[in-house]
Parts: structure tokens; C-alpha cells; sequence
């Protein structure tokens, strides 16, 4: 029961001459991505979301999953992932490992899995279950990667996930938070409203944030901090509405002396946009988690905007719970 | 609210086109359908075009909105590469497709447009910004700017633009280019207008630049001290296609190397720019253009080579001559292959020669630039040959596998040290998995968003008819060139071969 770097290297390495006896297979590689999750339902299996993620980011992706079982256990594997361009002969080949460790034997993980990253190329670190943020036991393996994507929304209690992440980011890691980049296209409906110079000349004095679920979720808190940092002048206040668009944050008001502007549910896949009397509908489909990751992942430097928005979103649901 | 818009977050939000309507004149050319409307629909597809957009079509045949959008409709499926076609969003991308018959050298067509514009605007929300495609016969690159800037069209109000776009070739010598330059600017400010050279278009030609610029290994080495000599190549392994007229009065000189080539070269050898803005990176490549060496009647025949190709049989098939071609003239004297020897005059390139070379019935179809360093100045290795003593290269692949390469040597596995050159090879297509975008795409969007780097401006255009101008009148004198003198399926003239072997070099084969 014990994962060996230069064993999996060298299996690794036998699987590319198996390979290599294929015609057209070329080997793509950009960075190494640990997946880490716990097992904790089929819906945490993320071999689908990798084989999505493979044909814009290629990567070593190392897939760790955490047993919750009593008995230590240390496991591994190796194969590829594939795929065919859509009008080309050529296969585009990923590798793959798998690890399965119980808590106790993840302090071997991390050793093996220094002798598993990609030499001279980012290391990523995917937590598909946020619980592990805060697992003592996982703590040594964070230091693998400077990059860490987690989806905050997950945690119980929003506040406290932002608190999580704030401290994350003070203590140097480039975390990435699927919660934030769940709601990218409602800022840019709203950005892109206030790229008419003649609508930024408008004074903003209210900023409404509607929100499902039984607290302010962390998308709404997020918005809040976003919207804050660029009208600092005007006002926040949050509404708890039903729930349409599937996550936390339902829609966004900003309301001025002589206009107002929202972007507010209208289907359980559409938003309405409107300023003033103009309405419009945009279609805003359910992203795919592999979409969210895949938007982070081509970000590989600081995310300036977000780091401060983070900052801020934790400043603000301190101070007004 | 500050004067930029505050809500901006370029790390995450796509670019995206303003509200606009696009006019092509030439719709129903071959340019229209094979690469813009593709490139357009393929925009759309990508979620890039605002609803807000509208098509125009422009040409002299009758026909209807609805047969406009029908035959656009064939165009995109059969021409859409590297994308499945989707029914669903043709049909909403053709609700913004209008057309109107007119003669470009009959004013009333514009006025047809102005009308037709109008309503559009209203209709589809354009907002008054409108790119105007010069698609046309460049002979009618100066009638229609002054159509348009008679009928009111070249000016807007309220903050909209007006954009025009001109295909090449700018000009047939260096004086026609300043005159059409002139005619443009009767109607159009310099800003205005968008010289269209697809090539800097590429990834892989953008690439150049991230290369040289983003990575601080190679910039030390980007100069005379240790680059011997840089080959540019573009060659065709078809022929003239059905474009036996235009291209008999073209040639190889004019049609790729005073355009396409000059620009590729500009980007090779061009000094870093301060910042990544367009005209900072124009000026660059416009002092750059400037810095070769023009030559003297008397020194052409040593640094340019023309060339024809004849009949052959390639694998089998026989091919037809370049005289023989449909629509050629049986006596015609042009170049259907060029070669050139370029020197820059300057601190970093004097003496490094650059010899670009393009031409049709090639053997293959491949675009490189391949940069030879200098050998080591001495051979440890006895075993060395010339065969295995080969200096350093670096191949930029243009097309068709996108990529570079980095040749060097290596000992051959097993007893004693024997040397083999070896390649390390970087292929786009595999190492980002994603589709590139093809080059209409990305010059298309650049003009709508407004940003012109990669395309040509008046200056450059003057300072590469500048370079060519003496060759194609001194090949437009000499009666002692013999056409045709290259088989086709071979690699060019054997004139070509010497010289660069009168320098000591040799053409590396694609």
C-alpha cells in the first residue's frame, strides 16, 4: 500500500509507447491538475469534467481521492484521455493518475505527488469538495499548489467561507472561487450597460441584491463587495426572493434619482436587462462546473479584481451580520 | 463615475463587438463567401456578435434579401471549417442579412445604401457604426470611397463611427499605392481605414511577436552577433486557380512578398515596442520597413530572381505551364515565383541577409521562417560531417501545421559520440487543444472593436512598394529573363539557388 513516483513515472512512460503504437496520437500537456475530492457521491466523480477541461487546458491531471473508510488504505493508477479534434485525424492524448488515500496515509500523498507534478509547468490544485480547505489532515497538501480552486458555495455558512478564503489569499495562495465565477455574466451584462459613457454620468444611489436561500449566499456577498468597491457612495441592500436562476444570487438593482437599471431573473434560464423603460432578455443557460473551472483556469497569474473583491465581500459580511 | 467604465474586468470578460452593420461590396465574390461571411457566422457562433448587427451586401446582381441570405447560407456551410454548422443560429445570425443591388460607379447605389442603412439602423439597432468591406476590384477601391464620401456615408454623427476596410493589393507600383492612398483620404481620415493583410491576421504571425517579446531567452540571441542568415517562405503547390487574369498582371513579387511577406518579415526583425497599442507597434514595424536597404538598378539581378513555372508531371499528372493556364496570356512575363535578398540597415541586422522567396507549383503548400544561428566557431567532435554539423535553426511554422521548432544536435544513443541533429518541436494545435480562430475572424472583430494593430497603415504600405519598386522595374526592362524557367512541383529557378549560394547559404527544404 504505498504510491511510488518513479513507478507511476514509469508507467506513465510505458503508457506513451502503447500509445505511440497508434497512429496519429499526439501527447499535450500545460500544467499538472490535482483534482481532489471525497467520495462523498457519484456526482463528486470527476473524470467527465476533466475529459472537458483536457481539450482547452491539456494537463497531467492527478486525481486524489479521499476514502473516508477506517481502514488506511494508499492506491494508484495510470491511463489516458483522449480525444479528436473535431476535423482532424490526430488523437490528442492526456495522462491521467489516480490515488486513493485515507487521512491517515495523505502525508505519503504529498510526497508522492511532488514527484508526480510536471516539471517547469503550473501546478493547479482543484478542490472538489471545499470541506477539504479546512481538513487538518489535508493541510500539507495545499502547499503543492500556489493556485487553488474551491467553490465556496459549498460551505455551510457563508460568512465564514469568505473568512476561509480571505485568509487563504493573506497567506499567499492565488485561490479561485467558482462562487465568484458563477456570476461573471451578470457583470458583464452590467459593465457592458455602463460602457455608454452617457450612463456613467448617472448618479447611482441604491444598490439592491436579491438572494435565495434561508442567508445571504456567497455570490450575493460577492456582488454586494463588487458593486460597493465601484459605487461607493451608494446604499446595499439585500432581498431574499424564490428562487429562479439556480444559484445564490437571483438579480441585481441599481437605482439612481432618475433611472434605474436590473438584471433580474425572467425564467429559470434567462435574466431581463433593463434600464429604464428598455428591456431586454439574454439568455443565461446553467454553466457546467467544468465551465466554471475552465474560465478559471485561463487565468494563471493574480485575478486583481477578484482578490479585492474577495477582501472586501469578507469585510462587509463581518460587519453587517 | 470615472471617465473608463469601472465595471470593466479584462481578465474575464470576452471581447465583444459594438452594435454595428457591415457593408461588403463584392458580396457576391469568392472573397465574401469563402472567408467573410464564414468568419462573420463563426463570430456569432462564438457569442461575439451583439444582437444589434447586420450584414449589407453589396453587388452589381439582382437578387432579393432572401436569395442573398440563401446563397450566404450555402456559402457558410461549405466553407466553415474546424466548426459544425448550426441551423438554429443561421437562421437568427440571417435576420441580419440585407442586401442591395448596385454598380459601385454609379452614385445612386449609394444613396440606395444611405436609405437602406437608415432602416437597418431602426430595425436592428445599429446605432449608426458602420464598417464598410472594400471586397471589390482594387480599380474600384477609389470609386467607392468617393461614393461614399459624396453620399454622406464616410462621416457620422453622435458619437458613431464609420470604418473602411481595403483588401489588397494597395496599389500596383509605388506610385499607383500613393495615389489611391491620396483618394482614400479625399473621404476617409488615415484612422479611418483598415489595410487588410490577412497573414498578420494568424495566430501563428501574432505568435511572432509573443515569442520574441514574452519570453526573455531568445531576444539576446535576435541579432547579427548570432543569427547567420533568416529564410522566409511561402510556397504554393497549386497554380493560379481560375485567377489566371488577375494573377498574370500580379506576380509572385507584388501579390505575396511586397504585402504579406514584408509584414511577416517586419515582425520578425522589428524592435520592441513600448507598449502593446497599435500605433506603438505600427511605428515599429513602419521603421523597420523603412531600415532595408533599397536597391540600385545594378544590383538587382545579384538579389532578386524571377521565375515561371512550366509544364511538368507531378506523380503522374500532368501539368499545365503557367502560359498555358485559362486565361493567361500564352507570352505573359510574369513571376509566378520571386526571391529576394533583403538587408536592413541597422545596428541589429546589418549584414544578416533575409531571403524571402515565394512561388506557385512549389512542391508543397508551407509557409516558415526559418532562422539559422551561426555554427559553433569549433568542432569538439571528430565524427562530425556536414551532414551532422548542422547550426542551430528555429522554424516558425506559419501554415499548415502551426507550431516551432528548435533544431540542435544530439549524441545518437550507443558507443562513441556520434552527432545527429534533432528537432523540439511546439505544436499549437496540441498544446492548446482549442481552435484557432482564423485570421478574418480576428481582423474582422479588431475593426469593429477598433483596434488596428494588426493592420497595415499608409507609411508601411509607401515603405514596402519602396523596397520592390526597383526590382519590378528592373525586371520590367530586362529582355534577357527566359520564362518559363522552373518546372512546377520543383523548388524554384536554379538563379534562386545561386543566389544564395553566392553568399555561402542554401534554401533549407521545407
Amino acid at each position: 500500500m504505498t504510491v511510488q513516483p518513479e513507478k507511476i513515472l514509469r508507467e506513465l512512460s510505458n503508457l506513451w509507447v502503447n500509445l505511440g503504437h497508434e497512429e496519429g496520437v499526439l501527447r499535450a500537456c500545460a500544467m499538472t491538475m490535482i483534482v481532489a475530492c471525497d467520495g462523498t457521491s457519484d456526482v463528486d466523480e470527476p473524470g467527465e469534467a476533466l475529459a472537458e477541461l483536457m481539450r482547452e487546458h491539456p494537463s497531467r491531471a492527478i486525481v486524489l481521492r479521499v476514502l473516508k473508510q477506517e481502514e488506511p488504505q494508499l492506491d494508484s493508477r495510470v491511463f489516458a484521455q483522449c480525444w479528436m479534434p473535431f476535423g482532424k485525424r490526430q488523437q490528442i492524448c492526456c495522462e491521467q493518475v489516480e490515488i486513493s488515500a485515507t487521512p491517515s496515509r495523505l502525508a505519503d500523498v504529498y510526497s508522492a505527488l511532488l514527484g508526480l507534478t510536471v516539471p517547469d509547468l503550473p501546478v493547479i490544485l482543484w478542490l472538489r469538495s471545499a470541506a477539504l480547505l479546512t481538513m487538518p489532515e489535508f493541510q500539507p497538501l495545499l502547499r503543492i499548489a500556489r493556485s487553488i480552486v474551491v467553490d465556496s458555495a459549498q460551505m455551510p455558512e457563508a460568512s465564514a467561507a469568505l473568512d476561509v478564503m480571505e485568509k487563504a489569499r493573506q497567506d499567499g495562495w492565488r485561490i479561485k472561487d467558482l462562487a465568484w465565477t458563477r456570476i461573471t455574466r451578470r457583470r458583464e451584462l452590467i459593465a457592458q450597460i455602463f460602457e455608454n459613457p452617457a450612463m456613467r454620468a448617472r448618479t447611482i444611489n441604491g444598490v439592491w441584491i436579491r438572494y435565495a436561500g434561508k442567508e445571504i449566499p456567497v455570490e450575493a456577498w460577492y456582488a454586494a463587495a463588487w458593486l460597493n468597491a465601484r459605487l461607493p457612495e451608494a446604499y446595499i441592500r439585500f432581498d431574499r426572493v424564490d428562487r429562479m436562476l439556480n444559484n445564490g444570487l437571483q438579480g441585481i438593482q441599481l437605482i439612481g434619482p432618475e433611472f434605474e437599471v436590473s438584471v433580474l431573473p425572467s425564467g429559470d434560464s434567462s435574466v431581463a436587462v433593463s434600464v429604464d423603460s428598455f428591456c431586454g432578455h439574454v439568455v443565461l443557460p446553467d454553466v457546467a462546473e467544468w465551465q466554471l473551472v475552465e474560465q478559471e483556469l485561463s487565468i494563471l497569474g493574480n485575478d486583481p479584481v477578484y482578490e479585492a473583491t474577495l477582501e472586501l465581500a469578507s469585510h462587509i459580511a463581518r460587519s453587517k451580520l | 463615475m470615472a471617465e473608463a467604465n469601472p465595471f470593466q474586468d479584462p481578465l474575464r470578460f470576452e471581447r465583444h463587438v459594438p452594435p454595428c452593420a457591415i457593408v461588403i461590396f463584392g458580396a457576391n465574390g469568392d472573397l465574401t463567401k469563402r472567408k467573410l461571411l464564414p468568419a462573420l457566422y463563426r463570430l456569432a457562433y462564438e457569442r461575439r456578435i451583439p444582437p444589434g448587427f447586420a450584414i449589407l451586401g453589396i453587388s452589381r446582381t439582382a437578387m432579393t434579401d432572401e436569395a442573398f441570405r440563401e446563397k450566404m447560407r450555402e456559402s457558410v456551410q461549405q466553407f466553415l471549417e474546424d466548426s459544425p454548422f448550426d441551423a438554429a443560429l443561421w437562421d437568427d445570425f440571417a435576420r441580419g442579412l440585407y442586401y442591395v443591388a448596385g454598380d459601385v460607379n454609379d452614385q445612386a447605389a449609394y444613396t440606395a445604401i444611405a436609405e437602406r442603412l437608415k432602416e437597418i439602423e431602426a430595425e436592428r439597432h445599429t446605432e449608426g457604426n458602420v464598417l464598410f468591406y472594400l471586397s471589390t476590384q482594387p480599380s474600384q477601391y477609389a470609386i467607392a470611397a468617393k461614393g461614399l464620401g459624396i453620399a454622406g456615408l464616410a462621416k457620422s454623427a453622435n458619437g458613431a463611427w464609420r470604418r473602411l476596410i481595403v483588401e489588397k493589393p494597395f496599389g500596383h507600383d509605388q506610385a499607383s499605392a500613393a495615389v489611391l492612398n491620396n483618394n482614400l483620404h479625399e473621404h476617409f481620415e488615415e484612422e479611418q481605414i483598415y489595410r487588410i493583410d490577412h497573414y498578420l491576421g494568424k495566430e501563428t504571425v501574432q505568435n511572432i511577436l509573443a515569442f520574441r517579446f514574452g519570453n526573455g531567452i531568445f531576444e539576446p540571441l535576435w541579432n547579427r552577433r548570432y543569427i547567420n542568415n533568416v529564410q522566409i517562405t511561402a510556397a504554393e503547390s497549386i497554380g493560379v486557380e481560375g485567377r489566371g487574369g488577375y494573377y498574370q498582371e500580379a506576380g509572385a513579387l507584388r501579390d505575396m512578398i511586397q504585402n504579406h511577406l514584408l509584414q511577416v518579415m517586419a515582425t520578425v526583425a522589428m524592435e520592441p515596442s513600448a507598449v502593446f497599442e497599435a500605433n506603438a507597434v505600427r511605428d515599429e514595424r513602419a521603421k523597420l520597413l523603412r531600415s532595408i536597404k533599397i536597391l540600385k538598378p545594378s544590383e538587382v539581378a545579384a538579389n532578386a530572381v524571377a521565375g515561371q513555372y512550366g509544364k511538368a508531371s507531378i506523380g503522374g499528372k500532368e501539368v499545365p505551364g503557367f502560359r498555358e493556364e485559362a486565361g493567361v496570356d500564352p507570352e505573359a512575363r510574369t513571376d509566378t515565383y520571386a526571391a529576394v535578398t533583403v538587408m536592413v540597415d541597422n545596428w541589429r541586422w546589418a549584414g544578416v541577409p533575409f531571403y524571402i522567396r515565394s512561388g506557385k507549383r512549389l512542391p508543397k503548400r508551407v509557409t516558415d521562417i526559418a532562422i539559422r544561428f551561426n555554427a559553433v566557431p569549433h568542432s569538439l567532435f571528430a565524427t562530425e560531417t556536414e551532414d551532422t554539423a548542422r547550426p542551430n535553426m528555429l522554424i516558425l511554422r506559419i501554415q499548415p501545421e502551426e507550431g516551432i521548432s528548435l533544431r540542435f544536435s544530439s549524441k545518437q544513443p550507443g558507443a562513441g559520440m556520434m552527432l545527429r541533429p534533432v528537432s523540439m518541436d511546439f505544436n499549437y494545435g496540441s498544446s492548446f487543444g482549442m481552435r484557432t480562430p482564423a485570421a478574418y475572424e480576428t481582423l474582422l472583430m479588431d475593426a469593429m472593436i477598433g483596434d488596428a494593430t494588426l493592420y497595415t497603415r499608409q507609411d508601411m504600405v509607401a515603405a514596402s512598394w519602396a523596397v520592390v519598386q526597383p526590382i519590378i522595374d528592373s525586371w520590367a526592362e530586362r529582355k534577357d529573363l527566359l520564362f518559363p524557367n522552373y518546372a512546377a512541383g520543383t523548388w524554384g529557378p536554379k538563379e534562386s539557388d545561386d543566389m544564395l549560394a553566392a553568399r555561402g547559404h542554401a534554401w533549407r527544404i521545407p
